[in-house]
Formats: structure tokens, sequence, C-alpha cells
């Protein structure tokens, strides 16, 4: 009874102040703000359905999600959900339903950011909600275009301080003269004492071309510099070598084979080929013979991640991806950026999808041998798609990879999909990379005060590198032949 | 004999004068192209290829001494020696012999060549000179033995050979023994015997836009500065800034493998990307080599000439010299002049010192009309993102260098297009693969912003870049090129294209329609309407179609059976691409 008391009250002052829309009948509702939320969870449900490669239905959305509130708010999940919720037909039994749960809810902290976090768990792959500032700056930053002052902090809790913890190379900090372990003192005339990691962030944060001056110390010194850095383009590398140098600048040479180059590819974006473009420039003058590319971390949208492994192979097909509407069959352009230079990559199993499609390419034009575990990274496209009525937008699988010669690259989360329809004979079981060589990664232990712990994945690939594999040579012979 | 030597001497007198005093010299546009340096080091001479003049600059005053006239549209100048000076006339298709010396200069004979004449390589002590005619596909060898001190002298025609590209740059390798052409569009190199003009390879390499070729100093590579285009990029701020899209080249062959019809090209070509993110280097130019490996370059989208040496081909020093410089040559003692188009000067670097450019001004320039202005915006790689490129990147001098392009003008990314010719464009719209731009104006803008990524154009640079476009006249046809048309087969192609309803989307005299048709066509986004290309100068086009799939027009009526109901026979295809060769 209440309950109706509460319903007329708000209707009586939405009415009164005019927010209520008399007009619209596919919801029936009467509360703006419920009748929006309602909208707002079902347009993202819509958009899972349009544009997933293998969406779940919209019921186990739902369930997943409405299952989640349960168990944050610590209570039982009643036995009946599942069936109410799979008996959910109509648009407006859904949004009513929606409504009622809630309700149910309404003292939960974050409902609804729980509710739409529990239904993405169920959809196939990856589905993440990006907010609509953290949008642009992951944006930029993903594309190498941050404009801030270049520096990576964290937290120092025995001086009650944020400290940085790195200084990009050639960024605007660094060319202050920031160091890398400085604590920060004050912000624009600002103590920055006791302050969280994400107040001092905001604080550095500003437009391009705009100065911020700090006030910065090492710990161990009483010694206070005042810096002013201007804000500028930031450039963070997404290749890193094998060991920075005092000036900042990577060495991909390696200390005990200084003939062989090690590339860690921290992420691929579109800085990257113009990254491996002069690293290769380096490797001509440093007469190296063997490179090592490190593909068992990051990752990279498709678009960059074909670039990429354009640019290393001479030729042929990379490989194809599918999506709802079409298949694409990516070919590489002849020419590769280091010149048929010996190379092995190192994979494992947290190789994401992109740099499994990379790997598979490698491997599959004789072009790497690859080292390390088999992988079981998700091996789906993902891509950034608004939501009608929102300003945040979701990250989502829309298409899966294929090797080059129609092997599907699917983990076992896409149950929906068949297999490609006209796939080769293909030698290659589907799923994931078997690598030439198999090592596996040493047991965790307690990391030593020497930071540098032993890697059996690159010590096997540069044993394979040094003795000229089999595989390796095909690639020559096929160079040297003219195929 | 001996009179005639008189009335020369006595001409040559009569145009004796003093230096030019600058408010003496004409008010005009010369925009010079090409320079030149007397023998003895102290006469520069350019050609002006708006004002059909040769300006004389004394190298030790630094200033304009004279200016002689001999008309017609200059495309390129060299010396033969102190007393005989060459130049090409591309408006009379002719090669213009000067007689005299220093500053005095007076036309003596004219030789008339395969039409459109651009570029001269003149072999001194074989007393002989190659001409690359453009749109005729011809390498012209020009006998000069009979060129010397004395007032007659005969230029001979020793032979002409047909290319199967649209030649432009050309060097002269091993002793003179080879010759490399290059094309002026995409990027075919032909290497020719110079002894009898023989025809040995025709072979393609990667990219467009050759600009520049010179042998290293060592003798054992071609370099070659040219651009490229990967249609895997996108028109994106992100794959513009960081030179994913368009790059800028300077590319090292080995010569032997040049030279050799047998060797793979490819195999140990390697690629310098000049410029970097934040500041590019838009359409690279000619280079010079200097005995101890030093390189010169310049890059005549950004108004820049960037030092260098061979051994590390990454960092360039970049210079600025004037607008648009597209002529470079080194004095022996290592000065280099540059020749800037647009700013109507020369630059002269002194390579000992600061290498600051001291500029040398031809003249004071007339007001430029609207269409003059487009011409120096259309050049000009600054109207893009950071410098790296130009409209003349893509639409090579205003036609197309046959590349694909991943844009925004089809209204979507990840459907790469060949990107279309701008010859005779204000003729043949409406405009863009899908034909939904209805005005030049906007398509220019767009252009401007969304694929060269550069700041919105004004209301006056759209306007003179308008104007521009709309100066630039259809495409000679191929055959009006070649000798030995016949009338009667011509006529009988012409009634085999009405007879078989081409004319239907592509109708005379442009050959193009308004609308977009679907012709069982489809791009990867599933866009399948297209609006028809005018086929004027179709017969010089090495791919066709929206994704440059198809690689001749032989493969377009057969293969593609491109909207022919029936097959024809061997004879009505010879027909109807004699007659499609010839619009």
């Amino acid at each position: 009874m209440h309950r109706v008391y509460f319903w007329i009250a708000i209707l009586a002052m939405l009415t009164w102040s005019g927010v209520v829309d008399a007009g619209r009948d596919s919801v029936s509702t009467l509360d703006e703000t419920t009748a929006s939320f309602a909208t707002r969870i079902l347009a993202v449900t819509d958009v899972v359905l349009q544009r997933h490669i293998d969406p779940p239905t919209r019921q186990q959305m739902i369930l997943t999600g409405v299952k989640a509130l349960y168990v944050a708010d610590n209570r039982q999940i009643p036995g009946d959900l599942s069936s109410r919720v799979s008996d959910l037909a109509t648009q407006v039994e859904l949004a009513d339903f929606l409504i009622g749960i809630r309700d149910q809810f309404l003292d939960l902290k974050d409902a609804e950011a729980i509710l739409t976090q529990g239904m993405l768990r169920a959809v196939p792959g990856d589905a993440t909600l990006i907010e609509a500032k953290e949008n642009s700056i992951n944006e930029q930053v993903i594309n190498n275009r941050y404009v801030g002052t270049g520096i990576e902090l964290k937290t120092n809790r025995e001086e009650d301080l944020t400290q940085i913890k790195r200084v990009f190379y050639n960024g605007p900090a660094w060319k202050a003269g920031v160091s890398s372990l400085d604590l920060i003192i004050e912000v624009d005339g600002e103590p920055m004492i006791s302050r969280d990691l994400a107040e001092v962030v905001e604080a550095l944060r500003g437009e391009s071309g705009s100065d911020v001056e700090v006030v910065v110390r090492q710990p161990n010194s009483k010694e206070l510099r005042r810096l002013k850095m201007t804000r500028g383009r930031v450039f963070i590398p997404t290749v890193e070598g094998f060991r920075e140098g005092s000036d900042g600048q990577w060495q991909y040479t390696l200390d005990s084979a200084r003939d062989i180059a090690l590339l860690r590819f921290k992420r691929i974006g579109p800085s990257t080929m113009h990254e491996l473009r002069q690293a290769a420039a380096k490797f001509r003058r440093q007469d190296v013979h063997g490179i090592v590319i490190d593909l068992r971390e990051g990752g990279g949208i498709l678009h960059d991640i074909v670039m990429v492994a354009d640019s290393l192979i001479d030729g042929g097909t990379i490989g194809h991806t599918r999506s709802l509407d079409n298949s694409i069959k990516h070919e590489a352009h002849s020419g590769d950026v280091f010149d048929g230079l010996p190379m092995a990559i190192l994979v494992g199993n947290r190789t994401s999808a992109g740099n499994v499609f990379l790997a598979a390419a490698l491997q599959d034009s004789h072009r790497a041998i690859v080292v390390g575990e088999p992988t079981v990274g998700e091996s789906y496209v993902s891509s950034f798609v608004s939501i009608p009525g929102r300003d945040d937008q979701l990250s989502l699988a829309t298409s899966v990879m294929l090797r080059a010669d129609g092997t599907p690259l699917l983990s076992s989360r896409f149950p929906m999909l068949p297999l490609v329809e006209d796939a080769e004979t293909s030698r290659k079981l589907p799923g994931f990379i078997m690598p030439d060589h198999i090592v596996h990664h040493l047991p965790k232990r307690e990391s030593s005060h020497n930071d540098q712990r032993v890697d059996p994945m690159l010590v096997k690939a540069i044993e394979v590198l040094k003795t000229g594999e089999s595989q390796t040579s095909i690639y020559r012979q096929q160079i040297e032949s003219g195929d | 004999m001996n009179r005639f030597r008189l009335v020369i001497a006595l001409l040559l007198l009569a145009n004796a004068s003093s230096p030019v005093e600058a408010e003496h010299q004409e008010q005009r546009l010369r925009r010079p192209v090409a320079l030149s340096l007397s023998e003895n080091g102290r006469w520069l001479y350019t050609a002006n290829r708006d004002s059909g003049s040769i300006s004389v600059i004394d190298t030790s005053t630094r200033s304009v001494f004279e200016e002689v006239n001999i008309g017609g549209r200059l495309s390129d100048l060299a010396v033969l020696d102190d007393t005989n000076l060459l130049a090409l006339d591309e408006q009379n298709h002719q090669l213009v012999l000067l007689k005299g010396g220093g500053v005095r200069w007076i036309v003596a004979a004219r030789l008339n060549l395969a039409f459109s004449p651009v570029r001269i390589c003149v072999d001194k002590e074989s007393r002989r000179c190659f001409v690359s005619s453009l749109w005729s596909r011809a390498v012209t060898l020009v006998d000069l033995s009979e060129v010397n001190h004395e007032p007659d002298s005969r230029l001979r025609v020793a032979k002409s050979v047909q290319l199967s590209f649209e030649p432009r740059e050309m060097c002269l390798v091993m002793d003179a023994t080879s010759l490399i052409v290059a094309s002026s569009f995409s990027s075919s190199i032909a290497v020719l015997k110079t002894d009898g003009l023989e025809l040995v390879s025709t072979r393609e390499i990667p990219g467009h836009n050759i600009r520049g070729l010179a042998v290293s100093s060592d003798g054992k590579r071609l370099f070659v500065t040219q651009q490229e285009l990967n249609s895997l990029a996108r028109s994106t701020r992100d794959d513009v800034h960081w030179g994913n899209m368009v790059a800028n080249l300077l590319v090292a062959l080995w010569l032997d493998d040049v030279c050799d019809p047998h060797a793979d090209i490819h195999k140990k070509r390697i690629v310098h990307y000049l410029g970097e993110p934040g500041h590019a280097a838009g359409d690279p130019g000619p280079i010079e080599v200097g005995v101890n490996g030093e390189l010169a370059i310049l890059l005549a989208g950004v108004n820049e000439l960037a030092l260098g040496s061979d051994e590390n081909a990454e960092r360039f020093q970049r210079v600025p010299v004037g607008r648009r410089p597209i002529a470079i040559e080194s004095a022996p003692q290592g000065t280099l002049y540059v020749a800037n188009m647009f700013s109507d000067s020369v630059s002269i670097v002194d390579m000992t010192n600061s290498r600051q450019a001291f500029h040398v001004s031809l003249g004071p320039v007339s007001e430029l009309s609207p269409a003059e202005l487009g011409e120096t915006l259309f050049f000009d790689s600054r109207l893009s993102h950071d410098g790296w490129m130009s409209c003349h990147s893509c639409h090579s001098d205003g036609h197309s260098s046959e590349q694909l392009n991943d844009n925004l003008s089809d209204g979507s990314f990840e459907t790469p297009k060949r990107v279309l010719s701008l010859l005779g464009v204000a003729q043949t719209g409406p405009w863009a693969w899908n034909g939904e731009i209805k005005s030049l104006e906007q398509q220019v803008s767009r252009s401007i912003e969304d694929t060269m990524q550069g700041t919105k154009p004004t209301g006056e640079q759209i306007a003179s870049l308008v104007a521009y476009l709309k100066t630039l006249p259809v495409p000679p046809p191929l055959s009006e090129a070649a000798e030995g048309r016949n009338a009667g087969e011509l006529i009988r192609g012409r009634e085999l294209f009405q007879s078989l309803e081409c004319q239907h989307c592509h109708v005379p005299p442009h050959y193009t329609s308004a609308l977009a048709y679907n012709v069982g066509l489809t791009d990867v986004a599933g866009n399948s309407h297209f609006n028809p290309p005018s086929l004027c100068g179709v017969g010089r086009r090495k791919s066709f179609f929206h994704d440059a799939s198809t690689r001749s027009l032989m493969d377009v009526l057969t293969d593609r059976k491109h909207q022919l109901n029936r097959e024809l026979s061997n004879a009505e295809l010879e027909l109807l691409l004699l007659f499609l060769q010839s619009i």
C-alpha cells in the first residue's frame, strides 16, 4: 500500500515539474528515472544482440546480471528466478521486470553498475563498459596522443605522498628535469600530502600547451626542487627493448648476445609501425642477426595488428576475420621491415587475441619460430560500440579470427559459431597456437631482490636463433629463390 | 661562313646589357623548374616555366644578371658546354638550342620532339642527350655530335623508343652505358641500353611519384626518392600522424640488380623513411649525392632541403628554402643551388659553414590569379597534418598515382579505392566513387580535412584550388600520341561502343554521367552503386574499377565482361580497344 502512495507522490511531483512524458507508451511506468533505468539496461542488451558476433540471449544476460545483484547484497537467489527470467518475452515484460528488480535493490549502492557488469559477464569475450570521459582519454592514450606530463605514478605509503614510478623519455616531465622516484610535494601551489593518487592525477591534468608547476624531492633527500612542466603530447612506446638506458632510451640488443635484439610488444598501436621502422634502422647499423619478439602480453585493435603483421611479413595472407556482416581476407603487401632477419616469437597462456592472430600469421608464413606455451587467450576482435541514449560505449566481440588457411582461432567460449564453411583441410587444431618449441614459465617463487629472473622462453628463443632453425631457413630459401 | 659568324656576333652584341636592375625587371610570373650551372661555375641558369624565359644568375654577386626570353613553356634545361645551352619547351614540344656564352644567349635551333617533353639528360662525353616525353610515353635520343662552337649546329633525332608508362625522371648509370627511366605516376622503372636506345627491362617497385634518381657515391646503389600509400592504413588522425598512410621515402636499390633484367630488384631494396611524426617530409624530390656519400634531398612539399649522409640515412638536417624547391645542383666546392618554383627564387646553400640558405629573387612577381594561387596550394604539403602529403601526393601532378587509399570519400573505412584522376575533373561531376559529392568545393574541403587531416581550409583557399582544378585539361588520349591511326577502324570501334550501349553510362564527350549505377561490383562495406568514372584517357590506365582489381582494359572486357551481355569476338575486342585508346 505504501508503495502505491509512493508512486502517486512521485507522479504528482513529476507532473508538476513537467518531467513525465505522458505520450510515452512502450514502457509502462510512472517514474521517469525508473523508466530510463529500464531503457538504459535494455539498450545495453540491444547493442549486444545486434553487434556481438555470438551473443547470448537477452534473458541470459538479464539473469546473470540479476544474480550479481543478489550476490552483491548478500541475499539468496530465489529458486524461481531462472524460470521467471526465461518467461520474459515482450519489451514491456522485460521493462517491468527490471523495474521490479530495481525496487528490490533500492538500498544497494551502485545497483545499476552491478547489474550491468553482471550482464556483461554472460557475454562471450571481454565485454566492458567504457565511461564517456574515460573514453576520450583512453582513446588518446591508446593512440599515443595523450596530452599530459608523461609520468607513471604510484602511492608511497611510508611518505604518504604520491611518487613518480617512471618518467617517459622525451616527455614534458623528462624535459623539465623530473626524475623517477621523485615524491610529489606540491602541484601548482597545492600541497599533495595525504592525497589520493586519483586526486594527484586530476591536479596534473590539463590542456596541451598549458603549464603546471610541481615541487618534488627524492626520497632520501631534503632538497626541494621546483619544476615547471609544459603539458604536451606524451609518447609512450608500445615496443620496449631489453633494458632501459639511463637516458631513458631502450637498448634492444641483449647483454648476453649483442647480435640478437629483443622487442617486447607491450601493446600494439598506431605508433608501433613507426617504432619498428626506427628499430630496423638501428639494427642495420648494429649488425643484428636475429630478433625475438615477445608477444606474451598486450594486444591491440585489429586494424593496428593487421598493419604490424603486414610490415613484418613479405606478402601472402595474414588471416581472415569474420563479423556478422562479412568476411575479410587480410593480405600483406610485399616488403618486410626487418629484411628477412631470423625471428623467434614468444607466446604464453596470456597471449591475447590480437597477438594470437599475429603469432599465427608469423608461424603460418614461416616468418618466425614460435617458442613458449600453447595459447589459450580469447581470439575474437573487439570494437567500441556506441549505446543509443547513453554517453558511454561498449567494447565487445564483433568478429572472430581465422588463420590464413581458414582454421578458426576460436576459444571455447563461443559455442554458437559454426566452423568456417569452406576451410581447407587444416593441420592445425582450432582454437590456439601450438608453439614450435614448448617451454614453460618457471614456477612462481618469491621474486628475488635481483630483478633479473631467468626467462626460459627467451633462453630457448636465443638458442633457436643461434642454431638457425629449419623454419627460418625455409623463409630465407623462399627469399633467395624469389618466391 | 664568316659573314654568318659576324652576324651572330653583331646580334650578340646587340643583346649585350649591363646587370639587370630590380626596378627594370619585368613584373611577371616565372616559376623556375630547372637549373644548370655553367662549366666555370660563374653563371647559374634557371628555366622559367610560366614566363618562357631563362634567368642568368651571377653566382659571385648572387643576383640576376640577365633574363633571356625564348617563349613557350619551359620544362627543363641543361648546359652542354660553355657556348651551348639546351632547353625543353613542353608547349611547342621542342628541344631548343641556345648559343652564346656567359650571359648572352640566342636561340640557334629548334628540334621537334614527341609531344610533352619534360626532362633532359645530357651525356656530355658522348655528345648526346635523352629526352623523356610524358604523354607520348617516349624517350628520344638526340644526337648532339654536330653541336659545337660554330654558329651552325644541327640537332638530330637519332632514335625514339616507346615505353609502357609516362616517363619523367632519368639517370645515366654504369658509365653512361645504361639509362634508367622512371614513371611519373606509379612506380615503373625502365632500363635502356644507351647505344641504340634498346629497352632492356620494365619493372614495378612499390610506391609512386618517383621524383629523384641518383647513384650512390660508391656506385653500387641507385637512390630513388618517392612516396608510398599503404592501402591497409586509413585516413585517420593516427594513421596519418604516425606515417602509416603516406610514407615519404628514400629507397636504395642495388644497381647491378636494377640493370640485370633477370635479377630480383626487390631483394636488396632498403627503405629509409624521410621525416617523422611531428615533422613530416612531404613530396621528396631530386637528390644530389656528394663524393663522400653526402646526400641532399629536396622536400618539395614542406619547402626544405634535407642534408644527410649515406651512412646514416635516417637523420637529416632540415634547412628551410623557398616554396616548392624542385631542382638542385651542386657546385664543385660544395655549394648547393635550389630552384624554388613558387617563390620565383633560387636558394644558395653554403655547405661549409652554417648551412643557411641565401635567397636570390628572380624578379618581381605579378599578382597571382586564383588559379595560380591554387596551383601553389595543390602542391603544398603544409595543408596536411604535420606536412605528410599534398594533393599532388595522391593526385600526381593533377592526375592519379593509381594507388589505393582508404578514406571517407566513399563514406566508409576498410574500403580502399583507386585514387581518381583530377584531369578534366571540373567537367565530370558529380564527384567521388559514389557520386555523392555535388560540388568541387565540397570535395576539396573534405579531402583536406578528412583525408589529409589538415586544418579546415579558408574560403579563399578552396576557391583557389577549385580555380586551379578547372584549368586541368583531360589527359591526351593514348593513341593520339602513337603513330598510325586508322580512321575507318575508329569509326567502327565507336559504333560498337554505341551498339553495346556503353554510352548509356559513359556518355560522350566526357564519357561519364551524373548518376550512380549498380554494375555488379560491391566493395567490402556493401557499397554497390558507383558513379561511372570518365573514360577520357582510359587507355593509359594501369588499373580499373574502384578496387583496382582489374589490370588491363582487355580484362575489363573479357575477364569481367563489364556490362556485356555477350562475348565479343577478337576482331570486335580489337576495334573496341582501339576506340577506347583514342578517347
